[in-house]
């Protein structure tokens, strides 16, 4: 990578892409702060709207613009609405001397009301989001519960949208984009299973996609229309993070126009806290989405949030339930055998299942005992040296490429990733978990190690060119390890120290031990809880009698909670003789 | 290089950016106080003249000095706590234009102070002083007072330079602390008009027969 190449990511990286000042020219914006309805900041074409200049509405009140009705409908909606929440739809009505019938969107941020109004577009239809929603919730959830599930997602929001291409994109581990389903108009080329560099969606723009969850432009050629003043009362530049109508980064357009795309829109689906995808729409024309049909594709966005973050929550609980069962099975048989550290050769079969991996081995006393698929046992001097380099004294040690620990994929057997656990680090033993190596064969959207192209003095930035299938195989890495095959892995090191004394170690140890492993289970519990109450974030419409049963059994485990806290008080109680 | 220093200096620099000319001869006689802040910018003054040398004379140079301008004419509204006006004219050029506004960087606070203000103020009316000559340079390039060029009809023909002036005369230019206050104001606005078109600069790259090499 050439250092302008470089420096061009890292100025993508950094535009802080909330602070445009301007607005898409498909709209309007007027700004005001209560409780007078005092105008502070309008977009530069409002004369168009209200057919008075910028500067005649300026410090004015909106009243003096909007109807009382409609300034009633916008303050209703502010007043449910969370400060800082995304934009909502307040009203539809007729503004300006012409009466033009417009879409009234509305959200409070920076003690701004901020109002954006779009002329509703010729045959914006008139059916409820929230029964479009609905019907296309309905849909989606037929059939198999995962099969297919992206593929309905897409097929749901083209017919909502009528958008050329829609696509379910998927963040990988390393931020890069794959395209997980698709359905599309059979003269588009298809870009499923294509991979999209992570630069192509910076970090900034991922942040700000977890909280402004539908982003529009109808027109990607547009020439941006200037805020004025481009400035909060407090001198920053204004921040439209919340903004339907916020004008995008140059290079974004840029992109798009190089794509073939002439419109777009885009949704998030957030699982876990994390922006774990986007529902992608391109068309090759201009597209106008009306505020109502953006409002049902973003309550179908949130319930496939939901769908998404359950399904993983499930399969993470269902991995961790297995990994206890195996560990609490494995604590009897140690506890049983009164010496650990004789008994985990035969245990390799039930070891292997505490962490999924494909293969164990064991090494104790220079012994190399192993189950599964596993680097033959001349690997160990190499793997030897990187673990005494990369040890942390007790932490599991994880690499996910083999060039790490070992001559390459080549001298391992076709094994990449390795976890280390240390069992006794001063005699040298370890339990380690392999994965094997991943040739995976590639296909990027135009090539990934040129993902900006740059002019030779570095001045000029722009997106590449050509999104051409490119082609590429991926050696030497295994599937990384997680976040939660590392809590497995510790959980698992806490069990094996409990029957693994090393020399020297002593009950007070133990003890300690004991209590950090209490401590963690109870951290578990709570990031269970966590993940639960997100969850409950996205039920925006449940019936009542589903909500009361909900209240019911969290005050069942409200009450049990506290009960636990009593109990475990009154035993403090007991032993200082209070 | 010494020849066009002074090419620049005494040919193009009326011309330029639409500011006054530092040493006009053809001007009215200026006051202390006036005469005061003109030296105490010159350099400054000097150094914007120099981007546009040429005044208006091609495409490019007329999109990089509207997109500079609507960036300065901004900041310049929030230290003088001015309405957007010449932002707002400058905004329907930048769509007359089809170009993308310059965002703002940083913050911007009110100058602090009358005469600050006032230094900020001389800046701008005195560019409309040589908006007339931009004027005539942008009708050339096809621009109109009401597509394209609405920033520079509006600004020549106010009488933001005569009011400015009288405000100067009534100055008393032997108030070190207020002078030095207004030659502060000055001197910030025109490094920013610098800065912005900087910015205008990179944004909109010369082409090769717009802008030889030197």
């Amino acid at each position: 990578m050439t250092a302008e190449l470089e420096r061009a990511l890292q100025a993508c990286a950094s535009e802080p892409i909330h602070l445009s000042g301007a607005i898409q020219p498909h709209g309007y914006l007027i700004s005001c702060r209560l409780p007078d309805w005092s105008i502070h900041h309008v977009s530069a074409n409002v004369e168009a709207l209200t057919g008075a200049a910028p500067d005649a509405m300026l410090r004015r009140s909106l009243r003096e613009f909007i109807t009382d009705d409609v300034i009633q409908t916008i303050a209703e909606t502010v007043g449910f609405a969370d400060p800082g929440g995304p934009a909502q739809r307040a009203a539809v009505a007729n503004v300006g001397p012409l009466a033009t019938l417009c879409e009234v969107s509305v959200h409070a941020a920076d003690g701004l009301v901020h109002i954006e109004i779009e002329p509703q577009q010729r045959g914006a239809g008139d059916r409820s989001p929230t029964v479009v929603a609905q019907a296309m919730i309905a849909r989606v959830a037929q059939g198999d519960q995962d099969e297919g599930f992206h593929q309905r997602v897409a097929e749901q929001v083209r017919l909502l949208t009528g958008y050329d291409r829609v696509m379910v994109y998927r963040f990988r581990h390393d931020d890069a984009g794959e395209v997980v389903a698709e359905s599309r108009d059979a003269a588009m080329p298809s870009y499923l299973g294509l991979r999209y560099p992570a630069s192509d969606i910076p970090a900034q723009a991922r942040r700000l996609y977890l909280h402004n969850r539908i982003r529009v432009i109808p027109d990607a050629r547009y020439v941006p229309v200037p805020i004025l003043p481009d400035r909060s009362a407090g001198g920053q530049p204004l921040d439209l993070s919340q903004l339907s109508l916020r004008s995008v980064s140059p290079v974004h357009l840029e992109y798009l126009a190089n794509m073939g795309v002439a419109a777009s829109m885009s949704i998030s689906i957030v699982a876990g806290g994390r922006l774990w995808g986007l529902i992608a729409c391109h068309h090759r024309q201009v597209r106008h989405v009306p505020p109502g049909v953006r409002a049902a594709a973003d309550l179908f966005g949130l319930f496939v949030s939901m769908r998404v973050a359950a399904r993983e929550q499930q399969a993470c609980t269902q991995m961790e339930d297995a990994a206890r069962n195996v560990r609490d099975a494995l604590a009897l048989r140690l506890s049983r055998s009164g010496n650990g550290r004789a008994c985990l050769p035969g245990e390799l079969g039930l070891l292997h299942r505490a962490v999924p991996a494909d293969g164990l081995a064991l090494l104790q006393a220079g012994q190399w005992q192993t189950t599964g698929r596993t680097p033959p046992a001349a690997c160990i001097p190499a793997l030897g040296d990187w673990l005494a380099q990369a040890a942390h004294p007790g932490a599991p040690i994880t690499s996910m490429r083999a060039d790490d620990w070992s001559a390459g994929p080549g001298a391992t057997d076709g094994i990449a990733g390795v976890l280390a656990l240390p069992l006794d680090p001063a005699r040298d033993e370890w339990l380690l978990f392999f994965r094997r190596e991943e040739v995976e064969d590639v296909r990027w959207a135009g090539r990934p190690d040129e993902p900006l192209l740059v002019d030779a003095d570095g001045t000029r930035v722009g997106p590449r060119a050509s999104f051409a299938t490119w082609h590429e195989t991926v050696r030497g890495a295994s599937e990384p390890w997680s976040d939660a095959d590392l809590r497995m892995a510790v959980r698992l090191q806490m069990v094996l120290r409990d029957h693994y004394p090393g020399p020297g170690e002593r009950a007070a140890e133990a003890d300690a031990l004991r209590g950090r492993r209490s401590r963690m289970e109870v951290q578990d519990h709570r990031t269970r809880l966590g993940q639960v109450s997100e969850l409950l974030e996205n039920l925006a419409h449940v019936s009542p009698d589903e909500t009361a049963a909900l209240a019911e059994r969290i005050s069942r485990l409200e009450e049990d909670l506290r009960l636990l806290v009593l109990a475990s008080g009154s035993d403090r109680d007991a032993l200082t003789g209070r | 290089m010494a020849e066009r220093r002074r090419r620049g200096s005494v040919a193009a620099l009326p011309y330029a950016a639409g500011m006054p000319p530092p040493s006009p001869s053809s001007a009215p006689r200026v006051g202390a106080a006036h005469a005061r802040l003109r030296s105490a910018t010159a350099h400054l003054h000097a150094g914007v003249d120099d981007l546009f040398a040429n005044g208006l004379d091609s495409v490019p140079r007329y999109r990089r000095y509207v997109l500079g301008m609507h960036r300065f004419a901004a900041e310049y509204e929030i230290a003088v706590a001015a309405a957007p006006r010449h932002s707002a004219w400058l905004a329907g050029d930048l769509a007359s234009l089809s170009l993308s506004p310059l965002p703002p960087e940083g913050e911007r606070r009110p100058a602090s102070g009358a005469a600050a203000r006032l230094g900020w103020r001389y800046v701008m009316a005195g560019s409309s002083m040589g908006a007339r000559r931009l004027l005539r340079d942008a009708r050339q390039l096809g621009y109109d007072d009401s597509s394209g060029a609405t920033f520079l009809a509006q600004h020549a023909a106010s009488d933001e330079w005569g009011r400015l002036r009288d405000r100067l005369q009534a100055m008393d230019a032997d108030d070190e602390t207020r002078m030095a206050e207004a030659e502060t104001g000055a001197c910030a606005a025109f490094a920013l008009v610098r800065s912005c078109f900087a910015r205008s600069f990179e944004r909109i790259p010369a082409t090769p027969a717009h802008e030889p090499c030197r």
